[in-house]
């Protein structure tokens, strides 16, 4: 099911939340997840991370608006994709906004084109699930993560304008 | 006086006939008529004054599902602020009520005023996540439901989700647990809700004891080392296989 709003539109698998928002006087967030996400959060999801399951999976895409101390398509931002596939070696607790026992972060940068600033934020709970034990069945295994995580970026599309 | 008694006689006689032909005219009418129905008077469902669904004949509505029924679809759609939304509903999410809401019917509205009052009604259990979902833009002004849902009312405007739910009209209620729809209908009033909720919750509960009673026998019976196949299992002596 494809989500989309402001120019910015992604595939969502079933059984994942999703939300494109904007608010008053700010540029557009994204937020995914294999869980429910909550009603109310903050940009990078901190509510929604905080409740993570294992196997969990939380995305948040931020724009950012240009000014004269941001240049699209330079410094930090002058990436103009995302590095996919993603590699499990790209995430790490200290890349976390919170930091949190079993998450780790991804973090990247990039200018969509023509002139769109953004920040991806990644973040995947890798606890321990017990053998045989499987308390969400949509939630992959801890290896799948990446994967799961990296075809769902592949469908994301940024307009140039909002 | 034999006169007489010749009359009574056959007077007695002619009524005896009477009496015997209007018995057996009585009996012919009867058995045309045939057995007495059980459904009701057919002239009483034909009555033009009646309201049409007690015309329509005998049948009652029953639940279209009970406990473990279809599967749930995620909601896609936009909020009133003209974000877009996907909530999803499959099998790791949390128990969830769907109302389908319009802003002109008028049962809805008392739906309304009780959720934008900011109380959540005592027969919403806490752990049930809440969402009333009406029809797309096109077919709703966000500004008339912004005034009805208020800030507190979580809503989706999703017309596709009117359809993959089937929801005939408005109000329409459907409960969701772990991706599959365990109860869904029309209702009025919280308590009715609330009786949707409780059945479905029972039913699966009902469900669950039924598993959990057959999880005890094959404990207990693999503890004697009887196993699936076993041959005391079956009443000639045989394994399954043969």
């Amino acid at each position: 099911m494809r989500l989309a709003a402001y120019g910015i539109a992604l595939d969502l698998p079933r059984g994942w939340d999703g939300r494109i928002y904007r608010r008053p006087g700010a540029s557009p967030t994204l937020h995914a997840a294999n869980f429910s996400l909550p009603a109310n959060d903050a940009d990078f999801g901190s509510t929604a991370t905080a409740r993570m399951p294992p196997g969990g999976i939380f995305l948040a895409l931020k724009e950012y608006q240009a000014g004269p101390r941001l240049h699209p398509g330079l410094g930090l931002y002058a990436s103009d994709s995302i590095p996919l596939p993603l590699s499990r070696r790209y995430f790490h607790p200290r890349a976390l906004q919170v930091g949190r026992p079993g998450q780790s972060g991804f973090q990247h940068f990039f200018t969509a084109a023509p002139r769109r600033p953004f920040c991806l934020y990644a973040v995947l709970n890798t606890a321990h699930v017990p053998l045989g034990f499987e308390p969400f069945g949509t939630l992959p295994g801890a290896q799948d993560q990446v994967g799961h995580l990296s075809r769902v970026l592949s469908t994301l599309t940024i307009a140039s304008g909002q | 006086m034999v006169v007489l008694v010749a009359c009574e006689t056959l007077l007695l006689v002619l009524l005896v006939v009477l009496v015997v032909g209007l018995l057996r005219s009585h009996a012919e009418i009867l058995r045309r008529l045939g057995p007495p129905r059980e459904d009701g008077d057919e002239e009483f469902q034909q009555d033009p004054g009646l309201p049409g669904q007690l015309r329509q004949g005998p049948s009652l509505p029953s639940p279209r599902q009970r406990a473990g029924g279809r599967e749930g679809h995620d909601v896609v759609g936009t909020t009133l602020a003209g974000d877009a939304v996907k909530l999803g509903l499959g099998k790791d999410a949390p128990p969830t009520l769907l109302a389908f809401l319009s802003s002109g019917c008028s049962v809805c509205q008392r739906f309304w005023d009780d959720l934008r009052s900011g109380r959540r009604p005592p027969e919403l259990a806490p752990g049930i996540r809440f969402l009333a979902v009406t029809k797309d833009p096109s077919e709703e002004s966000p500004a008339r439901l912004g005034e009805l849902a208020g800030a507190e009312i979580p809503v989706v405007m999703s017309s596709a989700a009117w359809l993959d739910y089937g929801a005939p009209a408005a109000p329409y209620f459907v409960y969701l647990e772990a991706g599959d729809v365990y109860g869904e209908g029309s209702a009025s009033s919280w308590r009715q809700i609330a009786s949707l909720l409780r059945d479905a919750i029972d039913d699966q509960a009902f469900v669950r004891g039924g598993e959990r009673r057959t999880r005890e026998v094959d404990r207990v019976l693999a503890s004697a080392g009887i196993e699936a196949g076993h041959p005391s299992l079956y009443p000639a002596g045989k394994g399954e296989q043969e």
